[in-house]
């Protein structure tokens, strides 16, 4: 090969390899990456939270393939929608509810998982792949919404199951002590202790605080608790919306929709190469929202501030 | 069956089929995730205010009457109330106001096989251990939060007079005002009420509720009674000798884990009866019934999960009535007069603590001592009786309520009771609750219970004029037999059907010697009642209410076989209220039916239809309330049976009367 052959295939070859080099990551982001929603329940804020989440990622990846499965109750129909989630090989797994992120993490122990509506980071701390946002709210947050409502109130009634949030209320008796306020914590260790617990909260508070704790708060036990505050006049700071529209006085509640944005910049963190080890355990960002019953609020004799009525995102009459 | 009942009844099956079956979902945790506490879909508590879990985990057929529905429905007094339940059934003699539950009601037995309890306090006095339920009951219907009413023997739990159930009346308290409230009430014969009120509850804790109430009425001025129809005795009519008078006094003052009560109620009745041969068309034959009490309740749930649950208590109760006898020839008019004071003093105690997550175990005692039991009748001749007896009880008992699995209880309950007159006697209870569907619960029950016999039932007599006592009366005894079956059949509407048999023993009852004439409690015989009660009620968030329920009940003497005095074979009852005008009025309907009853003298008295209409508003003024009622809307003319005491062996009720009411809230 003569000297000015050999330099032309030289420079072709070397064009070449630039050309690949330069073309690779484009080459890369060319190859679709899919994420996978992940849920056990299909209300309206989960689909919110889906839909924020996966706004937020289009936005940053437009060209990502978002999948979402809904779980079934039938383990062999779930059994098949993993192997058609495997067949994707998601770069990441969104998991909605503590089942979702339970078989999300069986089911892909290698695969990022972001939990959310879960209350409790136990379903998934465990692991070394997975992170998220929890709905839970601070003691703190708890008292200074209930100092908006109800000004006058000093004795704060909570009930709870000292295996589920012993922590909790340590927390809460500190914050109640800076709000000026007196924490009634009353232990009920099983369902069946709930009745004496309730006389108690009507004679010794003034409001009873909702916590998630499923030993106090279940499906056997739900009517009991909002029949005895209502009866009692004692007003109920319920656990969501759903327990507002039942009776209780007023909720706080998330904006899903801010959550779902929240767990898509998580998302984006490990995309872009962050080990989900290193990214904490979060909480909702924005404040949160609130709905009121106001016939629970005539019932109890209460005057419910006029900005707290126009601020809420729902009104029950 | 007269056309209004069939139009209710219809009315009632339409209604339900037409209302929407349901407005809200149930309950639906679809799993034990603790997030699904938050996004659950739960019964709204406006629908569930009746339909609690304490219903269908009772060992027995429980009622509950809210304060919404004694508003609504416009019942004057806790007869009404009671009246308006499947099961039970109300006679009045122009004296007092008497319930009969399942086929048992006694004339002239003063519900002494029903406990009361006004806020867990027994207000069964010691010496007729009678059970008011008209004007002399001691709480003003309008202070009543609610009212719980257990079926079947209970004397497990609660010892004596929990014969056929336990009526247990929940005040209002403080926090339930919030405020003075003003009441001002008037009706057909001259019939007036005033009640002032006031409640609240202080930022450091303290509750206090206080009330007062008057009450008169000058009752039916012309009581026409075609026994006494004659020149000689106005020709039948008893004029101006139905007035009712009454005052409650009520103060409830609570503070962390003590709550003291104080209640007191005086009652002056004109009787027009001339009961126990006494003269007729007499307004100086009356009786005064005075009743107070005051209650130390002690409450307290331990951090090691006991909860304690203590009472001290004093009682007193006066009864006096003035009865005319003509002594004579030639005419003496005498006035006798009963005079009877008790006062009694006792404490109790229950402990209650779970084990082993489905064990709930309850032991208790009480005592009460009999301070004065004093009965006297005298007039200006000599004092004929001067008894004055000390009975004295105590009693033990102990309950645990057994979880055995998630769906299936099992409740036992036994209990000890000593008694100074009738010895000792202990009393079992079982019951097994099962459901084996989400929407379905089948209790099982066995239940026994004792009556002691009362001071006056001992030891009452006149001077053996015409009465005398009977000192060897034995406890009476129960024992019960039921199956219930209750049914969630829509989100809205619930259905009960239960069978029954009662097995009464040495039955206390008030019979004529025939050898001397003179009247007298004695152990005669056995009585047996079997029966059925079926039940369907709805409760809509927009505050639609509608019931319906039968009973068919057979009470007869177990030795002759012959059907018990004063007790309805069948008895319809259907309920309805309904908002109007966007719920600013709220209109209700009871219309009740009875077959006949059997009288003293074998005789049937017609059955009955009554209808009760009424109009209820809240806030067409701001914190005002109106209440309009129709009672016996259609006028029907009906009577309840006498007793032993009276000439008359039927007597007639009221015909339509009217009752309103405003009530204004500061």
């Amino acid at each position: 090969m003569s000297h000015s052959k050999y330099h032309l295939w030289s420079r072709v070859i070397v064009f070449c390899l630039l050309l690949m080099a330069l073309a690779s990551p484009a080459f890369a982001a060319n190859k679709t990456q899919t994420v996978v929603i992940l849920t056990n329940h299909n209300t309206e804020a989960h689909q919110q939270l889906s839909s924020f989440f996966e706004a937020h990622l289009r936005n940053r990846y437009p060209a990502l393939e978002i999948a979402q499965y809904l779980l079934d109750d039938d383990t062999k129909k779930n059994n098949t929608t993993f192997r058609e989630i495997r067949q994707r090989n998601p770069a990441i797994i969104l998991a909605l509810g503590s089942s979702a992120i339970r078989s999300g993490l069986e089911a892909f122990p290698g695969t990022p998982l972001v939990a959310s509506m879960v209350i409790n980071e136990e379903s998934f701390t465990l692991s070394n792949q997975a992170t998220g946002v929890l709905l839970k709210l601070p003691a703190q947050t708890h008292f200074l919404w209930l100092k908006r409502f109800l000004p006058s109130v000093k004795n704060v009634g909570v009930l709870y199951d000292p295996n589920e949030n012993s922590t909790w209320i340590q927390e809460a008796e500190e914050a109640a002590r800076l709000n000026g306020l007196k924490l009634v914590a009353i232990t009920v260790e099983s369902p069946q202790n709930l009745p004496q617990a309730l006389k108690a909260i009507s004679r010794s508070t003034e409001v009873l605080i909702g916590i998630p704790d499923t030993t106090v708060y279940s499906r056997n036990t739900v009517k009991m608790v909002l029949l005895s505050t209502f009866r009692n006049r004692i007003p109920f700071v319920g656990l969501s919306q759903s327990w507002v529209k039942a009776g209780a006085l007023y909720s706080l509640d998330w904006d899903y929709g801010d959550i779902g944005t929240q767990c898509g910049a998580i998302a984006g963190q490990i995309l872009a190469g962050t080990p989900p080890s290193t990214i904490p355990p979060q909480i909702p960002k924005s404040q949160p929202r609130f709905s009121i019953n106001m016939k629970t609020a005539r019932h109890m004799n209460l005057d419910i501030d006029s900005s707290l009525v126009a601020g809420a995102s729902s009104i029950y009459e | 069956m007269r056309k209004s009942c069939i139009i209710s009844i219809f009315f009632f099956l339409i209604l339900n089929s037409y209302l929407p079956s349901s407005q809200l979902l149930a309950a639906d945790f679809s799993s034990d995730a603790e997030e699904d506490l938050l996004f659950a879909n739960i019964d709204s508590v406006y629908t569930a205010s009746k339909h609690e879990q304490k219903i269908t985990e009772a060992p027995a057929r429980v009622s509950i009457v809210t304060a919404e529905e004694i508003h609504r429905y416009g019942y004057p007094t806790l007869a009404d109330i009671l009246g308006s339940l499947p099961g039970f059934y109300v006679s009045y003699d122009r004296n007092y106001s008497y319930i009969g539950v399942r086929g048992f009601g006694l004339p002239g037995d003063y519900n002494t096989r029903l406990l009361l309890l006004v806020d867990g306090h027994r207000v069964n006095d010691n010496i007729f251990d009678s059970m008011y339920s008209d004007r002399a009951f001691i709480v003003d219907v309008a202070l009543i939060e609610r009212v719980e009413v257990v079926r079947g023997p209970s004397s497990s739990l609660y010892g004596s007079n929990a014969f056929f159930g336990v009526v247990n009346v929940i005040t209002k308290k403080g926090r339930d005002l919030n405020g003075a409230e003003v009441s001002g009430a008037a009706g057909s014969r001259e019939s007036h009420q005033g009640r002032l009120s006031y409640g609240k509850r202080l930022q450091n804790g303290l509750e206090f509720l206080v009330s007062g109430t008057f009450y008169e009425s000058d009752g039916d001025d012309n009581l026409y009674y075609k026994e006494f129809d004659t020149p000689e005795t106005n020709s039948g009519v008893a004029e101006d000798a139905d007035d009712d008078k009454a005052t409650n006094l009520f103060a409830k003052i609570a503070f962390a884990d003590f709550t003291l009560n104080a209640l007191y109620v005086e009652r002056e009745k004109g009787i027009p009866t001339a009961p126990w041969g006494s003269e007729f068309n007499t307004s100086d034959t009356r009786s005064w019934d005075d009743r107070w009490y005051l209650d130390l309740n002690y409450q307290h749930l331990y951090d090691s999960g006991i909860e304690v649950n203590g009472r001290l208590f004093y009682d007193r109760y006066i009864y006096e009535g003035d009865y005319i006898f003509d002594y004579g020839p030639p005419p003496d008019i005498v006035t006798n007069k009963d005079s009877d004071i008790g006062e009694w003093w006792g404490a109790e105690v229950h402990l209650s603590r779970n084990f082993f997550k489905t064990h709930h175990f309850t032991i208790g005692g009480e005592f009460r001592d009999s301070l004065k039991q004093e009965q006297q009748n005298y007039d200006r001749y000599g004092l004929w009786l001067d008894s004055n007896p000390d009975i004295n009880s105590w009693g033990l008992f102990i309950q645990d309520n057994w979880n055995i699995l998630a769906n299936l209880i099992f409740n036992m309950g036994l209990r000890h009771d000593d008694y100074d007159s009738s010895g000792s006697s202990t009393n079992p209870r079982a019951a097994l609750i099962y459901s084996p569907f989400k929407k379905s619960t089948f209790k099982l029950l066995y239940g026994r219970a004792f009556r002691a016999p009362n001071a006056y039932e001992l030891f009452y007599h006149d001077g053996y004029s015409t009465a005398k006592p009977n000192p060897e009366l034995d406890a009476e005894t129960i024992e019960s037999f039921e199956f219930i079956w209750e049914q969630r059949v829509t989100e809205n509407i619930r259905g009960s059907a239960s069978v029954y048999r009662n097995e009464i023993d040495d039955l206390i009852s008030y019979n004529q010697d025939p050898s001397d004439g003179l009247y007298f409690f004695d152990n005669l015989g056995n009585a047996q009642a079997t029966g059925a009660e079926v039940s369907m009620e709805g409760k809509w968030q927009n505050g639609w209410l509608t019931a319906l329920s039968y009973t068919y009940q057979h009470a007869k003497d177990k030795d002759t076989g012959a059907r018990l005095v004063n007790s309805p074979r069948h008895m319809i009852k259907t309920n309805l209220l309904v908002p109007l005008f966007d719920e600013m009025l709220q209109g209700g309907l009871e219309v009740k039916y009875e077959s006949g009853r059997k009288t003293v003298d074998d005789r049937n008295t017609a059955r009955n239809y009554i209808t009760n209409v009424s109009l209820a508003s809240s806030n067409i003024v701001p914190g005002m309330t109106l209440s309009a009622t129709v009672f016996n809307l259609f006028d029907d003319g009906y009577d309840y049976p006498g007793s032993e005491e009276h000439t008359q062996n039927m007597i007639k009720q009221d015909g339509r009367t009217f009752w309103f009411e405003a009530t204004y809230l500061y």
